[in-house]
C-alpha cells in the first residue's frame, strides 16, 4: 500500500530532513511512526500524503508511482486517506458536525447519509453532546477527537495520525489509542507519528524509528 | 452549509463593496442624466433661430396695408429650408425681458417683434440673412447655436471631465472587487488547504469559493443598488419640490431604457468580475500548493 524506496526529502535550498528511507507497509497494518521531536516524522507523513515530493528515490502509494502522478489526480489519492493533523487544523467558523460532515461534502455523499453517519461518529467518540458546538470552544483533547472523527467518516483505507497525542493528558492518549485499535480492526490501515515512548511500549505494534535522518524498524 | 469565514472582516469588505458600487451606480446614472440633458438641450437650440423684427407695425411704403412683420412672415414662409415659423405673442416678449427691465418701461417702448423658426438645414442661413436684410437693415436673425456656443462648450468640457470621473470610479470600484476577493481568499486561505488536503477537486473548491464570493458581491451589489435608486429617488424629489417649484423636472424619466440596462449590468459586472476573479485566484493557489 505505501512503498519508499531509497527516499530523500530535502526542504528547497536545504539540507536533506531524510535520506535513504525504504519501507513497505502492506494492508492490515498499524504502525508507530517515532523519532525526536524535528527527526523528520511530519515530513515522511506529508510525502505519504503528497504535500511534498521526494528529492531523491521513489514513493508508491496504492500501487501508483508518485512520480508519475498528475497534479489532478492528488485529491482521488487523498480520498483514500484520513489525515489527523499535529495542530488539528479544524475549521473554526464551522461547528463540530459540519467539521466532521466536511469530507463527505467534498466526496458528493448523499445528506441523508451525512445526517446519518455524523451524529453515529460523534458519539463514539464520545463527543454527542458538541455536536453544534464551535471547535474554539471546545478542549484540547475533545478537538483533537474531532479532527480523528473528520480524518476517518469517509472510511479511509490508510489513516495518517501526526502527534494526535501531543496535546492531551495520558488517560486521554490511551482512550484515543484504543480509538485508533478499534479503526484498525475494522479495517483502516494505520501509520502514527508519536514521540511518546510510554505509549508505544504501552501498545504493541510495529515501530518505525527515525534516528540521524535515517528509518530504522523495531518490532 | 457554509465552509467559508462570513464574519468579521468580510462584512467590512461587503460594505467596502457596498459604498464602492453605490459610488459607481450614482457616477453611472448622474452621467447618463447630464449627458442625456445636454444632447436634449444641444438638439432643441441647434436648429432654431430667432428673427428680431424692429418696428413691425411699420407699413412698407408701396403697399399702405402690409407692415414690415407681415412682409417677413410672406419671405419666411416661402424660403425653403424653414421647418416651422412662430411669431412670439407680445406677452411672451415681455415675460422674456421682464427679469431684466422694469414692468413700467413696456408702456413706453415699442417691442420688435419675434420670430421663432425651425430649420430643416442650417446652410440656408447665409442666404436668409440676404433676404431679410432687403427687406431692413435692421432685422437681425439671431442663431440660437451660436449664442449659446459658449455655454455649449462649456457644458462639452464638464461631460468629458464627467466621463473621466465615472471611468475612474468604475475603475477603482473594479480594483477594489479584486483587493475584496483576495482579501477574502487571503482570510479562508487555511480552509482552502484543508479543504485540498481532505480530498476536495480544485475545481470544487474554486466552485465553492466563488459561491461565497457571489453570495458577499451579491448582497453587496443589492444593497449598493438600493442606496443608489433611494438616492436617486431623494434627488428627484428634492429637485422637483425645493429648486424648481412649478417646473416638472423628472430624472428618471430623462434616463432610457439603454441607461437602465448599463445601470444593472454595473453590480452584475462586478460580481461576475468576482466570480472569475475567485475562480482563477483559488487555481492559483492550489497550483502553487500542489
Amino acid at each position: 500500500m505505501v512503498r519508499f524506496e531509497n527516499v530523500e526529502i530535502r526542504y528547497r535550498g536545504k539540507e536533506a530532513i531524510l535520506t535513504d528511507v525504504s519501507f513497505d507497509l502492506g494492508e492490515g497494518n498499524f504502525h508507530f511512526l517515532t523519532g525526536k521531536s524535528g527527526a523528520g516524522k511530519s515530513s515522511l507523513l506529508k510525502a505519504i500524503y503528497l504535500g511534498i515530493f521526494p528529492s531523491k528515490g521513489k514513493i508508491n502509494l496504492f500501487g501508483r508511482d508518485t512520480s508519475s502522478i498528475t497534479k489532478k489526480e492528488i485529491p482521488e489519492i487523498r480520498r483514500r486517506m484520513g489525515i489527523v493533523f499535529q495542530d488539528f487544523r479544524l475549521i473554526n467558523n464551522l461547528t463540530v458536525r459540519e467539521n466532521v460532515a466536511l469530507p463527505l461534502r467534498i466526496f458528493d455523499t448523499k445528506g441523508s447519509i451525512i445526517r446519518r453517519h455524523v451524529p453515529e461518529l460523534l458519539e463514539w467518540v464520545g463527543l454527542g453532546d458538541h455536536l453544534d458546538d464551535l471547535p474554539t470552544s471546545l478542549s484540547g483533547g475533545q478537538q483533537q477527537r474531532v479532527a480523528i472523527a473528520r480524518a476517518v467518516i469517509a472510511r479511509p483505507v490508510l489513516l495518517l495520525a501526526d502527534e494526535p497525542t501531543g496535546n492531551v493528558d495520558d488517560t486521554i492518549a490511551d482512550r484515543l489509542l484504543y480509538l485508533f485499535k478499534e479503526l484498525h480492526r475494522t479495517g483502516t490501515n494505520i501509520l502514527i507519528a508519536t514521540h511518546n515512548e510510554n505509549l508505544i511500549q504501552k501498545f504493541d505494534y510495529p515501530v518505525l524509528r527515525i534516528e540521524d535522518r535515517k528509518l530504522l524498524f523495531s518490532d | 452549509m457554509r465552509i467559508f469565514k462570513l464574519a468579521g472582516s468580510n462584512f467590512f469588505l461587503g460594505w467596502i463593496m457596498t459604498s464602492m458600487i453605490y459610488l459607481a451606480l450614482l457616477a453611472v446614472l448622474f452621467s447618463a442624466v447630464s449627458t442625456l440633458s445636454f444632447d436634449k438641450w444641444r438638439s432643441a437650440t441647434r436648429d432654431l433661430v430667432t428673427i428680431h423684427v424692429p418696428n413691425p407695425t411699420e407699413r412698407i411704403a408701396n403697399d399702405a396695408g402690409v407692415t414690415r412683420l407681415d412682409d417677413t412672415l410672406k419671405i419666411l414662409r416661402a424660403f425653403p429650408g424653414i421647418e416651422s415659423v412662430t411669431v412670439l405673442e407680445k406677452n411672451d416678449i415681455e415675460r422674456l425681458i421682464n427679469p431684466l427691465v422694469e414692468r413700467d418701461i413696456f408702456k413706453n417702448i415699442l417691442l420688435p417683434a419675434l420670430i421663432e423658426i425651425r430649420l430643416s438645414r442650417n446652410d440656408i442661413l447665409p442666404d436668409l440673412n440676404t433676404s431679410l436684410k432687403s427687406l431692413s437693415t435692421e432685422i437681425f436673425i439671431e442663431s440660437h447655436a451660436e449664442l449659446f456656443l459658449p455655454d455649449a462648450k462649456t457644458f462639452s468640457g464638464a461631460k468629458k471631465l464627467f466621463s473621466v470621473i465615472v471611468s475612474l470610479t468604475l475603475f477603482t470600484a473594479m480594483i477594489s472587487v479584486i483587493f475584496a476577493v483576495h482579501s477574502g481568499l487571503a482570510i479562508n486561505r487555511e480552509t482552502i488547504q484543508v479543504m485540498h488536503l481532505i480530498g476536495a477537486k480544485n475545481g470544487f473548491i474554486a466552485r465553492t469559493f466563488q459561491k461565497h464570493v457571489l453570495a458577499v458581491l451579491g448582497f453587496s451589489s443589492a444593497c449598493g443598488t438600493a442606496l443608489a435608486m433611494g438616492t436617486f429617488f431623494i434627488l428627484d424629489r428634492l429637485l422637483k419640490v425645493a429648486f424648481f417649484g412649478d417646473v416638472e423636472i423628472d430624472i428618471f424619466k430623462q434616463i432610457n431604457l439603454l441607461d437602465w440596462i448599463i445601470f444593472m449590468l454595473v453590480p452584475v459586472s462586478y460580481a461576475l468580475l468576482g466570480i472569475i476573479v475567485a475562480g482563477v485566484s483559488v487555481l492559483i493557489l492550489l497550483w502553487k500548493q500542489s
